[in-house]
């Protein structure tokens, strides 16, 4: 069974939601999903609806590529786990019997230290801070959006956080890890730091990996870098400062807390120091690494 | 007393003039004796009358558009739903929130051969948040609880089964 872990921040919303909730049985879900395999679909909330939802207009519709009149090479969806397996048990099966060339790919952030305040900025941004939404596209910056500059976090606050997102992480993984269907499928692991370093080379493996051939992929990829270094491409703009002193008010003092838990706490004081993106190779089992005992958390 | 020859000259010219843009008046054509014509120039007039008008037909035209590509497409795709014709590759990306997943989508779908669905399941289309709900205590502190169980919660989160 996945068992999820939420911030405590995003409790708030979590109930104010909780009285106008659609949902969908777990047949449902595994037919959309099925379907989003086969030919271009949107969102689940919207397949009921006569006309396609606004994101499935911009994104292929009257996407300014014309998609609809061309042949796709790639097809399919993001999904996050933790919204389909906690209460619809999805039979992967069916779905990989279905549509038995799919490919898994796995989108981790391997920062567990920014991705902690990410999280917690994001949803302040847009719960508390009069943002429409926590990752905000530059074209829909609304005026009373006061995003988060600086986190008032200490070392126990930032512990606290690092290990909920350590324990999402870890049941993401091994959800996939003790699916046969999943894990069978599963073709690459793309991790976000990646993307921030070399897009057109992150993109190479990731197309490569799901069986492209290379000259294929590397064309493919020169045109999704292309296309995003363009103004209007680059419709998302990040938030944080990549260097932690800019956002966390004690800064020191949690690197010095931190820097007395030894070796257990190694890789979490290089990522709190990080200041360009990168994947440390020693730091991609930190899911696994034990840091509660880092931390002093029981 | 004398016309304008300015004047006369431009009332002499008009008839020919529109005659050499509009070859029908020669033919003795009307607007009023083209019945799908006059009904045009009727719905044009009618139409014309209202701005909201316009631009109500022109969204509905549009929206019209956007729906009949849809549909033909979705007819197109459902013909060859059988696997073994796929020409593409069915994925599958899974993730966690603030993994970068907005902008990986954003800039894959800026090819023109790819369409990826963004978070094509959303929290709220499933059950399991309706087993939960969110408790202060005197203090303020908030407590979550599951409706059908315990709650297995720590200091700040819960986990429901």
């Amino acid at each position: 069974m996945f068992r999820l872990l939420t911030p405590a921040y995003d409790t708030s919303l979590v109930t104010a939601k909780a009285s106008k909730l659609s949902h969908f049985t777990s047949s449902a879900i595994q037919q959309h999903l099925i379907a989003a395999l086969s030919r271009p679909r949107g969102k689940l909330s919207t397949s009921q609806s006569m006309f396609p939802s606004s994101r499935f207009v911009s994104d292929y519709i009257a996407h300014k590529t014309l998609k609809p009149f061309r042949s796709l090479k790639v097809l399919g969806f993001t999904l996050n786990l933790e919204h389909v397996a906690d209460a619809a048990q999805i039979d992967w099966e069916a779905i990989m019997r279905a549509v038995p060339q799919t490919k898994v790919v796995l989108l981790l952030r391997s920062n567990l230290v920014k991705t902690a305040i990410s999280g917690y900025t994001g949803s302040m941004n847009k719960n508390k801070q009069g943002c429409k939404e926590a990752n905000l596209r530059s074209s829909s910056s609304t005026p009373g959006c006061n995003p988060v500059s600086l986190v008032d976090w200490g070392a126990s606050a930032l512990s606290a956080e690092v290990t909920i997102w350590q324990e999402r992480y870890r049941n993401l993984i091994s959800s996939v890890e003790k699916n046969p269907f999943l894990k069978k499928h599963l073709a690459h692991r793309f991790y976000y730091e990646e993307l921030q370093v070399d897009q057109q080379a992150a993109f190479q493996a990731l197309f490569t990996k799901i069986g492209m051939n290379s000259s294929e992929a590397g064309d493919m990829a020169a045109t999704v870098a292309a296309n995003s270094a363009q103004p209007e491409g680059n419709l998302w703009q990040k938030r944080g400062s990549d260097d932690l002193r800019d956002v966390l008010a004690k800064f020191d003092d949690i690197e010095s807390e931190l820097m007395l838990g030894g070796p257990n706490c190694d890789c979490l004081v290089q990522q709190l120091r990080d200041v360009v993106p990168r994947v440390r190779a020693e730091c991609k089992a930190i899911w696994q690494a034990d840091l509660k005992r880092c931390m002093n958390l029981n | 007393m004398s016309e304008n020859p300015l004047k006369a000259f431009d009332n002499a010219n008009k008839p020919t003039l529109l005659m050499n843009y509009f070859p029908e008046f020669r033919k003795g054509f009307s607007w009023r004796t083209n019945p799908i014509m006059w009904r045009v120039s009727r719905a044009y007039h009618d139409v014309a009358a209202s701005k909201s008008s316009v631009a109500m037909l022109v969204t509905f035209l549009v929206v019209g558009m956007l729906w009949a590509v849809y549909a033909l497409h979705t007819t197109h795709y459902t013909d060859m739903s059988d696997s073994a014709h796929f020409t593409h590759i069915p994925l599958i990306v899974i993730k966690l929130p603030r993994s970068g997943s907005s902008w990986f989508t954003d800039s894959i779908n800026s090819h023109p051969s790819v369409y990826l669905s963004k978070e094509i399941v959303q929290r709220s289309d499933t059950l399991w948040l309706k087993a939960r709900t969110v408790d202060k205590d005197s203090t303020g502190m908030m407590h979550m609880r599951c409706e059908t169980q315990p709650c297995m919660h720590t200091e700040r989160t819960c986990a429901c089964n």
